[in-house]
Protein backbone atom coordinates (compact mmCIF):
# COMPACT_ATOMS: atom_id res chain seq x y z
CA UNK A 1 0.00 0.00 0.00
CA UNK A 2 2.61 2.41 0.78
CA UNK A 3 4.63 1.91 -2.11
CA UNK A 4 1.90 2.44 -4.72
CA UNK A 5 1.17 5.83 -2.70
CA UNK A 6 5.03 7.08 -3.37
CA UNK A 7 4.74 5.65 -6.54
CA UNK A 8 1.71 7.92 -6.86
CA UNK A 9 3.12 10.71 -5.29
CA UNK A 10 6.28 10.24 -7.61
CA UNK A 11 4.21 10.36 -10.69
CA UNK A 12 1.67 13.14 -9.62
CA UNK A 13 4.92 15.30 -8.93
CA UNK A 14 5.49 14.68 -12.43
CA UNK A 15 2.86 15.48 -13.90
CA UNK A 16 2.10 19.21 -15.86
CA UNK A 17 -0.25 20.11 -12.68
CA UNK A 18 -0.59 24.09 -12.56
CA UNK A 19 -1.21 25.34 -9.42
CA UNK A 20 -3.38 28.13 -8.79
CA UNK A 21 -3.13 29.66 -5.54
CA UNK A 22 -5.67 32.71 -6.17
CA UNK A 23 -8.49 30.44 -5.40
CA UNK A 24 -9.92 29.69 -1.31
CA UNK A 25 -9.66 26.55 0.47
CA UNK A 26 -13.77 26.44 -1.30
CA UNK A 27 -12.49 25.72 -4.73
CA UNK A 28 -14.86 22.68 -5.69
CA UNK A 29 -13.29 19.18 -6.51
CA UNK A 30 -11.28 19.56 -9.84
CA UNK A 31 -12.19 17.82 -12.90
CA UNK A 32 -9.95 15.21 -13.82
CA UNK A 33 -8.75 15.79 -16.59
CA UNK A 34 -6.97 19.39 -15.00
CA UNK A 35 -4.31 16.75 -14.10
CA UNK A 36 -2.99 16.34 -17.78
CA UNK A 37 -0.89 13.77 -19.32
CA UNK A 38 -0.13 11.22 -16.67
CA UNK A 39 2.08 8.06 -18.29
CA UNK A 40 1.80 5.70 -15.04
CA UNK A 41 -1.18 3.32 -14.94
CA UNK A 42 -4.00 2.55 -11.99
CA UNK A 43 -4.56 4.74 -9.49
CA UNK A 44 -1.62 7.07 -10.94
CA UNK A 45 -3.77 8.22 -13.93
CA UNK A 46 -6.49 9.72 -11.43
CA UNK A 47 -4.92 10.64 -8.27
CA UNK A 48 -8.15 11.23 -6.69
CA UNK A 49 -8.39 7.82 -6.22
CA UNK A 50 -5.89 7.31 -3.97
CA UNK A 51 -5.82 10.65 -2.27
CA UNK A 52 -8.19 12.05 -0.61
CA UNK A 53 -7.35 15.61 -0.14
CA UNK A 54 -6.38 16.05 -3.58
CA UNK A 55 -8.78 19.55 -2.95
CA UNK A 56 -6.23 21.15 -1.31
CA UNK A 57 -3.63 20.74 -3.95
CA UNK A 58 -5.02 23.76 -5.80
CA UNK A 59 -3.61 26.42 -3.21
CA UNK A 60 -1.15 26.60 -0.24
CA UNK A 61 -1.93 26.59 3.00
CA UNK A 62 -1.03 29.06 4.97
CA UNK A 63 -0.29 30.08 8.72
CA UNK A 64 -1.04 34.11 8.12
CA UNK A 65 -4.17 35.13 9.95
CA UNK A 66 -4.67 38.22 7.40
CA UNK A 67 -5.21 37.86 3.98
CA UNK A 68 -2.54 38.33 1.23
CA UNK A 69 -3.28 41.59 0.22
CA UNK A 70 -3.44 42.96 3.92
CA UNK A 71 0.36 41.01 4.66
CA UNK A 72 1.85 44.64 4.32
CA UNK A 73 0.62 45.39 8.14
CA UNK A 74 3.93 43.43 9.01
CA UNK A 75 6.18 45.83 6.44
CA UNK A 76 7.15 47.57 10.10
CA UNK A 77 8.17 44.58 11.36
CA UNK A 78 10.24 43.13 8.88
CA UNK A 79 11.94 46.11 8.28
CA UNK A 80 12.70 46.18 12.18
CA UNK A 81 14.31 42.83 11.48
CA UNK A 82 17.18 44.05 9.12
CA UNK A 83 17.53 46.89 10.96
CA UNK A 84 18.99 44.47 13.36
CA UNK A 85 20.96 42.77 10.45
CA UNK A 86 21.97 46.68 9.80
CA UNK A 87 22.56 47.23 13.06
CA UNK A 88 24.84 44.42 13.10
CA UNK A 89 27.54 44.63 10.95
CA UNK A 90 27.88 48.23 12.02
CA UNK A 91 28.87 47.31 15.22
CA UNK A 92 30.93 44.58 13.42
CA UNK A 93 33.07 46.94 12.11
CA UNK A 94 32.81 49.62 15.07
CA UNK A 95 34.54 46.27 17.27
CA UNK A 96 36.86 46.15 15.06
CA UNK A 97 38.76 49.65 15.64
CA UNK A 98 39.38 48.73 18.81
CA UNK A 99 40.78 45.93 17.88
CA UNK A 100 43.82 48.04 16.29
CA UNK A 101 47.05 47.82 17.55
CA UNK A 102 46.76 52.12 18.34
CA UNK A 103 43.51 51.70 19.99
CA UNK A 104 44.08 48.22 21.69
CA UNK A 105 41.19 48.13 23.68
CA UNK A 106 39.70 44.74 23.67
CA UNK A 107 37.41 45.82 26.23
CA UNK A 108 35.42 47.72 23.91
CA UNK A 109 36.01 45.04 21.17
CA UNK A 110 34.37 42.25 23.37
CA UNK A 111 31.40 44.34 23.96
CA UNK A 112 30.38 45.75 20.99
CA UNK A 113 31.11 42.47 19.30
CA UNK A 114 28.46 40.83 21.69
CA UNK A 115 26.77 43.56 20.69
CA UNK A 116 27.36 43.09 16.82
CA UNK A 117 26.47 38.82 18.00
CA UNK A 118 23.37 39.16 19.26
CA UNK A 119 22.01 41.61 16.62
CA UNK A 120 22.84 38.87 14.16
CA UNK A 121 21.36 36.13 15.66
CA UNK A 122 18.40 38.30 17.24
CA UNK A 123 17.78 39.03 13.50
CA UNK A 124 17.82 35.61 12.07
CA UNK A 125 15.41 34.58 14.64
CA UNK A 126 12.93 37.27 13.28
CA UNK A 127 12.83 36.18 9.92
CA UNK A 128 12.07 32.59 11.59
CA UNK A 129 9.55 34.26 13.43
CA UNK A 130 8.30 35.80 10.35
CA UNK A 131 8.34 32.38 8.28
CA UNK A 132 6.43 30.55 11.66
CA UNK A 133 3.43 32.93 10.63
CA UNK A 134 3.31 33.20 7.16
CA UNK A 135 4.96 36.62 6.46
CA UNK A 136 7.29 36.19 3.56
CA UNK A 137 11.22 38.30 4.25
CA UNK A 138 12.19 40.88 1.92
CA UNK A 139 15.37 43.43 2.73
CA UNK A 140 13.27 46.22 3.03
CA UNK A 141 14.89 49.08 5.54
CA UNK A 142 13.56 52.16 7.09
CA UNK A 143 14.78 55.34 5.18
CA UNK A 144 16.84 56.31 8.63
CA UNK A 145 18.75 53.35 8.48
CA UNK A 146 19.70 53.03 4.76
CA UNK A 147 22.37 55.77 4.80
CA UNK A 148 24.12 53.35 7.59
CA UNK A 149 27.73 52.88 7.06
CA UNK A 150 30.92 51.21 9.12
CA UNK A 151 32.20 53.90 10.89
CA UNK A 152 35.34 56.13 10.82
CA UNK A 153 37.57 56.58 13.75
CA UNK A 154 35.13 56.74 17.11
CA UNK A 155 36.52 57.44 20.55
CA UNK A 156 35.83 54.70 23.28
CA UNK A 157 32.92 57.06 24.94
CA UNK A 158 31.58 58.26 21.74
CA UNK A 159 31.50 54.27 21.01
CA UNK A 160 29.61 53.36 23.95
CA UNK A 161 27.92 56.32 23.37
CA UNK A 162 26.51 55.43 20.33
CA UNK A 163 25.94 51.75 20.86
CA UNK A 164 23.53 53.35 23.97
CA UNK A 165 21.87 55.23 21.36
CA UNK A 166 21.30 52.42 19.03
CA UNK A 167 20.10 50.29 21.48
CA UNK A 168 17.54 52.53 23.23
CA UNK A 169 16.28 53.38 19.66
CA UNK A 170 15.82 49.36 19.04
CA UNK A 171 13.76 49.20 22.01
CA UNK A 172 11.30 52.73 20.95
CA UNK A 173 10.75 51.01 17.71
CA UNK A 174 9.94 47.74 19.37
CA UNK A 175 7.37 49.93 21.72
CA UNK A 176 5.59 51.39 18.69
CA UNK A 177 6.00 47.97 16.63
CA UNK A 178 4.29 46.35 19.85
CA UNK A 179 1.33 49.16 20.03
CA UNK A 180 0.69 48.74 16.24
CA UNK A 181 -0.06 45.00 16.87
CA UNK A 182 -1.61 45.39 20.36
CA UNK A 183 -4.09 48.25 19.16
CA UNK A 184 -7.35 47.26 18.61
CA UNK A 185 -11.31 46.78 19.46
CA UNK A 186 -13.06 43.75 19.33
CA UNK A 187 -14.72 44.62 15.99
CA UNK A 188 -11.50 45.70 13.88
CA UNK A 189 -10.87 44.21 11.33
CA UNK A 190 -7.84 42.04 11.51
CA UNK A 191 -6.24 43.76 8.70
CA UNK A 192 -5.64 46.84 11.36
CA UNK A 193 -2.83 44.43 12.59
CA UNK A 194 -3.96 43.46 15.59
CA UNK A 195 -1.75 40.59 16.60
CA UNK A 196 -1.04 39.18 20.17
CA UNK A 197 0.82 36.14 19.38
CA UNK A 198 3.38 38.85 17.78
CA UNK A 199 3.11 41.55 20.36
CA UNK A 200 4.41 38.74 23.09
CA UNK A 201 7.08 37.66 20.93
CA UNK A 202 7.70 41.14 21.03
CA UNK A 203 7.64 42.09 24.40
CA UNK A 204 9.36 38.57 25.71
CA UNK A 205 11.84 38.03 23.69
CA UNK A 206 12.69 41.52 22.35
CA UNK A 207 12.45 44.29 24.76
CA UNK A 208 13.04 41.83 27.83
CA UNK A 209 16.75 41.48 27.13
CA UNK A 210 16.45 44.84 25.32
CA UNK A 211 15.70 46.90 28.40
CA UNK A 212 18.79 45.66 30.46
CA UNK A 213 21.24 46.28 27.28
CA UNK A 214 19.64 50.07 27.14
CA UNK A 215 20.63 49.96 31.01
CA UNK A 216 24.28 48.54 31.03
CA UNK A 217 24.84 50.70 27.85
CA UNK A 218 23.70 54.26 29.36
CA UNK A 219 25.47 53.09 32.37
CA UNK A 220 28.51 52.90 30.94
CA UNK A 221 28.19 55.70 29.28
CA UNK A 222 27.68 57.89 32.36
CA UNK A 223 30.64 56.45 34.05
CA UNK A 224 32.84 56.92 31.50
CA UNK A 225 31.41 60.95 30.97
CA UNK A 226 32.20 61.56 34.97
CA UNK A 227 35.57 59.91 34.93
CA UNK A 228 35.97 62.48 32.43
CA UNK A 229 34.44 65.31 33.38
CA UNK A 230 35.80 64.98 37.17
CA UNK A 231 39.07 64.35 35.90
CA UNK A 232 40.31 64.61 32.66
CA UNK A 233 44.16 64.64 33.61
CA UNK A 234 43.42 61.28 34.72
CA UNK A 235 41.05 59.84 31.60
CA UNK A 236 43.34 57.95 30.21
CA UNK A 237 44.30 55.99 33.19
CA UNK A 238 40.46 55.85 33.85
CA UNK A 239 39.86 54.28 30.17
CA UNK A 240 42.72 51.94 31.07
CA UNK A 241 40.97 50.82 33.96
CA UNK A 242 37.71 50.46 32.51
CA UNK A 243 38.60 49.15 29.13
CA UNK A 244 40.03 45.81 31.91
CA UNK A 245 36.60 45.60 33.26
CA UNK A 246 34.98 45.15 30.12
CA UNK A 247 37.47 41.87 28.82
CA UNK B 1 12.10 60.28 19.38
CA UNK B 2 15.40 61.12 21.36
CA UNK B 3 17.28 60.00 18.32
CA UNK B 4 20.64 60.19 18.87
CA UNK B 5 20.84 62.34 21.52
CA UNK B 6 23.18 60.72 23.93
CA UNK B 7 26.41 60.57 21.59
CA UNK B 8 25.18 64.45 21.16
CA UNK B 9 25.72 65.31 24.99
CA UNK B 10 28.92 62.81 24.99
CA UNK B 11 30.02 64.91 21.87
CA UNK B 12 29.42 68.22 23.74
CA UNK B 13 31.14 66.63 26.86
CA UNK B 14 34.44 66.43 24.39
CA UNK B 15 34.13 69.74 22.45
CA UNK B 16 34.10 71.22 26.00
CA UNK B 17 37.31 70.15 27.64
CA UNK B 18 40.18 69.45 25.42
CA UNK B 19 42.07 66.44 26.35
CA UNK B 20 44.93 64.14 25.03
CA UNK B 21 43.48 61.43 23.40
CA UNK B 22 45.26 58.17 24.28
CA UNK B 23 45.51 57.91 20.20
CA UNK B 24 47.38 60.71 19.73
CA UNK B 25 50.06 59.88 22.83
CA UNK B 26 50.12 55.84 21.38
CA UNK B 27 51.08 57.34 17.78
CA UNK B 28 53.63 59.37 18.83
CA UNK B 29 55.45 56.73 19.99
CA UNK B 30 55.10 55.17 17.40
CA UNK B 31 56.85 57.23 15.26
CA UNK B 32 59.63 56.42 13.40
CA UNK B 33 59.45 52.73 14.02
CA UNK B 34 58.33 51.35 10.54
CA UNK B 35 56.55 47.60 11.72
CA UNK B 36 53.64 47.59 9.12
CA UNK B 37 55.11 46.14 5.95
CA UNK B 38 51.51 45.20 4.96
CA UNK B 39 51.13 46.69 0.98
CA UNK B 40 48.35 49.20 0.00
CA UNK B 41 46.82 47.63 -2.98
CA UNK B 42 47.02 44.20 -0.87
CA UNK B 43 45.06 45.75 1.79
CA UNK B 44 42.72 47.26 -0.55
CA UNK B 45 41.35 44.06 -2.06
CA UNK B 46 40.97 42.65 1.31
CA UNK B 47 38.56 45.34 2.24
CA UNK B 48 36.83 44.00 -0.87
CA UNK B 49 36.73 40.37 -0.09
CA UNK B 50 35.37 41.66 3.18
CA UNK B 51 32.14 43.37 1.72
CA UNK B 52 32.07 40.27 -0.90
CA UNK B 53 31.85 37.85 2.09
CA UNK B 54 29.21 39.76 3.63
CA UNK B 55 27.13 39.46 0.38
CA UNK B 56 27.66 36.30 0.72
CA UNK B 57 26.05 35.93 4.17
CA UNK B 58 22.73 37.87 3.30
CA UNK B 59 22.23 36.27 0.25
CA UNK B 60 22.75 33.01 2.04
CA UNK B 61 20.22 34.54 4.75
CA UNK B 62 17.70 35.38 2.38
CA UNK B 63 18.12 31.19 1.03
CA UNK B 64 17.47 30.90 4.96
CA UNK B 65 14.35 32.96 5.04
CA UNK B 66 12.70 31.22 1.72
CA UNK B 67 13.31 27.56 2.53
CA UNK B 68 11.27 28.37 6.34
CA UNK B 69 8.33 29.84 4.55
CA UNK B 70 5.49 28.14 4.99
CA UNK B 71 4.95 27.05 1.29
CA UNK B 72 7.97 25.64 0.95
CA UNK B 73 8.91 24.13 4.25
CA UNK B 74 12.07 22.67 3.87
CA UNK B 75 13.42 23.25 7.46
CA UNK B 76 16.80 21.13 6.63
CA UNK B 77 17.77 23.06 2.98
CA UNK B 78 16.35 26.43 5.95
CA UNK B 79 19.25 25.16 8.55
CA UNK B 80 21.66 24.62 5.81
CA UNK B 81 21.86 27.86 4.40
CA UNK B 82 21.06 30.01 7.55
CA UNK B 83 24.65 28.21 8.80
CA UNK B 84 26.33 29.24 6.02
CA UNK B 85 24.99 33.02 6.38
CA UNK B 86 26.93 32.85 9.73
CA UNK B 87 30.12 31.29 8.52
CA UNK B 88 30.16 33.72 5.88
CA UNK B 89 29.72 36.75 8.32
CA UNK B 90 32.45 34.31 10.68
CA UNK B 91 34.87 34.74 7.24
CA UNK B 92 34.55 38.50 7.14
CA UNK B 93 35.51 38.51 11.01
CA UNK B 94 38.54 36.47 10.03
CA UNK B 95 40.41 38.91 7.79
CA UNK B 96 39.14 41.92 9.56
CA UNK B 97 40.82 40.03 12.49
CA UNK B 98 44.02 39.76 10.53
CA UNK B 99 44.36 43.14 9.17
CA UNK B 100 44.48 44.01 12.83
CA UNK B 101 47.10 41.98 13.33
CA UNK B 102 49.03 43.46 10.07
CA UNK B 103 48.37 46.69 11.45
CA UNK B 104 46.09 47.41 8.15
CA UNK B 105 42.66 47.73 9.65
CA UNK B 106 41.73 51.26 9.78
CA UNK B 107 45.35 52.86 9.67
CA UNK B 108 45.52 54.44 5.84
CA UNK B 109 43.77 57.21 4.49
CA UNK B 110 42.60 56.02 1.54
CA UNK B 111 41.06 53.03 3.00
CA UNK B 112 37.46 52.30 2.08
CA UNK B 113 36.76 50.02 5.03
CA UNK B 114 35.48 53.37 6.94
CA UNK B 115 33.02 53.76 4.12
CA UNK B 116 30.98 50.54 3.51
CA UNK B 117 27.20 51.44 2.90
CA UNK B 118 25.70 48.62 4.59
CA UNK B 119 22.00 49.88 4.44
CA UNK B 120 23.14 49.53 0.43
CA UNK B 121 24.24 46.03 0.75
CA UNK B 122 21.21 44.96 2.82
CA UNK B 123 19.42 46.52 0.10
CA UNK B 124 20.93 45.20 -2.91
CA UNK B 125 20.42 41.82 -1.21
CA UNK B 126 17.00 41.62 -2.24
CA UNK B 127 17.74 42.03 -5.72
CA UNK B 128 18.14 38.80 -8.31
CA UNK B 129 22.07 39.71 -8.84
CA UNK B 130 24.29 39.39 -6.44
CA UNK B 131 27.81 38.56 -6.56
CA UNK B 132 27.43 39.08 -10.65
CA UNK B 133 24.95 35.85 -10.28
CA UNK B 134 21.46 35.16 -11.09
CA UNK B 135 19.25 34.25 -7.94
CA UNK B 136 16.31 34.65 -9.33
CA UNK B 137 14.93 31.04 -8.46
CA UNK B 138 13.25 32.42 -5.47
CA UNK B 139 10.73 33.93 -7.55
CA UNK B 140 10.12 31.11 -10.18
CA UNK B 141 6.50 29.33 -9.74
CA UNK B 142 5.56 25.94 -8.65
CA UNK B 143 5.91 23.25 -9.63
CA UNK B 144 9.70 24.56 -11.81
CA UNK B 145 10.59 23.29 -15.44
CA UNK B 146 12.12 20.57 -16.04
CA UNK B 147 11.29 19.15 -12.97
CA UNK B 148 13.81 20.75 -10.77
CA UNK B 149 13.14 21.48 -7.60
CA UNK B 150 13.68 24.87 -5.61
CA UNK B 151 16.74 22.39 -3.52
CA UNK B 152 18.39 21.74 -6.85
CA UNK B 153 18.19 25.39 -7.73
CA UNK B 154 19.76 26.73 -4.45
CA UNK B 155 22.29 24.10 -4.78
CA UNK B 156 23.46 25.23 -7.93
CA UNK B 157 22.85 29.10 -7.76
CA UNK B 158 25.49 27.97 -4.01
CA UNK B 159 27.89 26.63 -5.97
CA UNK B 160 28.58 29.40 -8.53
CA UNK B 161 28.39 31.86 -5.63
CA UNK B 162 30.71 29.90 -4.26
CA UNK B 163 33.24 29.58 -7.44
CA UNK B 164 33.19 33.05 -7.89
CA UNK B 165 33.73 33.60 -3.70
CA UNK B 166 37.11 31.09 -4.75
CA UNK B 167 38.58 32.97 -7.98
CA UNK B 168 38.06 36.33 -5.71
CA UNK B 169 40.83 34.84 -3.34
CA UNK B 170 42.62 33.62 -5.93
CA UNK B 171 43.17 37.10 -7.28
CA UNK B 172 43.76 38.64 -4.05
CA UNK B 173 46.34 35.73 -3.07
CA UNK B 174 48.07 36.82 -6.98
CA UNK B 175 48.00 40.63 -5.84
CA UNK B 176 49.21 40.02 -2.61
CA UNK B 177 52.32 37.96 -3.65
CA UNK B 178 53.66 40.60 -6.13
CA UNK B 179 52.61 43.84 -5.37
CA UNK B 180 55.02 46.65 -6.95
CA UNK B 181 56.64 48.68 -3.56
CA UNK B 182 56.12 52.27 -3.85
CA UNK B 183 58.76 54.32 -5.31
CA UNK B 184 60.68 51.46 -6.66
CA UNK B 185 60.36 50.17 -9.96
CA UNK B 186 61.66 46.96 -10.40
CA UNK B 187 60.81 45.70 -6.39
CA UNK B 188 58.19 43.69 -5.44
CA UNK B 189 56.95 42.81 -2.29
CA UNK B 190 55.41 39.47 -1.65
CA UNK B 191 53.42 38.95 1.51
CA UNK B 192 54.42 35.38 2.34
CA UNK B 193 52.50 35.24 5.66
CA UNK B 194 49.13 36.18 4.45
CA UNK B 195 49.49 34.16 1.23
CA UNK B 196 49.96 31.51 3.22
CA UNK B 197 47.01 31.82 5.27
CA UNK B 198 44.48 32.76 2.28
CA UNK B 199 45.68 29.71 0.85
CA UNK B 200 45.52 26.92 4.07
CA UNK B 201 42.72 28.89 5.73
CA UNK B 202 40.27 30.38 3.05
CA UNK B 203 40.85 28.41 0.01
CA UNK B 204 40.58 25.24 1.93
CA UNK B 205 37.37 25.93 3.45
CA UNK B 206 36.68 26.63 -0.27
CA UNK B 207 37.75 24.17 -1.61
CA UNK B 208 35.90 21.81 1.04
CA UNK B 209 32.64 24.21 0.71
CA UNK B 210 32.30 23.18 -2.57
CA UNK B 211 32.75 19.57 -2.68
CA UNK B 212 29.86 19.19 -0.34
CA UNK B 213 27.97 21.51 -2.29
CA UNK B 214 28.75 19.26 -5.78
CA UNK B 215 28.19 16.45 -3.27
CA UNK B 216 24.34 17.66 -2.41
CA UNK B 217 23.97 17.92 -6.53
CA UNK B 218 25.18 15.24 -7.10
CA UNK B 219 23.19 13.18 -4.65
CA UNK B 220 19.59 15.04 -5.25
CA UNK B 221 20.27 15.17 -9.09
CA UNK B 222 20.43 11.04 -8.74
CA UNK B 223 16.69 11.00 -6.58
CA UNK B 224 15.26 13.54 -9.28
CA UNK B 225 15.86 11.35 -12.13
CA UNK B 226 12.57 10.88 -14.22
CA UNK B 227 11.37 14.63 -13.03
CA UNK B 228 10.64 13.60 -9.32
CA UNK B 229 11.89 16.67 -7.74
CA UNK B 230 9.51 17.41 -5.44
CA UNK B 231 10.09 14.07 -3.60
CA UNK B 232 13.46 13.98 -4.40
CA UNK B 233 13.42 17.53 -2.54
CA UNK B 234 11.41 16.21 0.78
CA UNK B 235 13.31 13.48 1.19
CA UNK B 236 16.92 14.82 1.04
CA UNK B 237 15.99 17.90 3.17
CA UNK B 238 15.12 15.71 5.84
CA UNK B 239 19.33 14.13 5.75
CA UNK B 240 19.59 18.19 5.98
CA UNK B 241 17.96 18.37 8.88
FE1 LIG C 1 33.30 32.93 2.49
Amino acid sequence: MKSIIILCLVAFASANLSTDSGKSLETPCPPENLFGEVEAQDCCSNPDSCVEDSVFFHTDATSRIVDASKVDVYDEFIKYANEYLTRSYEYFFLAAQFGTYSKDRAGFEKLLNGLSDSAWNRGIDMIKQMAKRGIPHRYILNKDIEGIVSSANVTEMAAVAKAADIEKNLLIKANDIHRHHSHASLTASPSCGYDASLSHYIAEEIMEEKVDTVRTLTGYTNQLKRLFKQDPKLYPLSLFMFNQQLE
Amino acid sequence: MNKFGILAAIICVFASVSADTCDVSAREHLNNIEFVDMKKGCVQLTEDQIKKEITASLKYLSYGAYFSQDNVNRPGYAKFYFDAASEEREHAHKLIEYLQMRGRYFDIQDTIISNINIGQLIKESEQAKALGLDHGWMKAPEPRANGLSAGMESLRTALKMEYAVTESIRNLIIACEAEKVDGKNDEVFNDYHFVDYLTGEFLTEQYKGKRDIAGKISTLGKMIKDNGGELADFLFDQKLQ
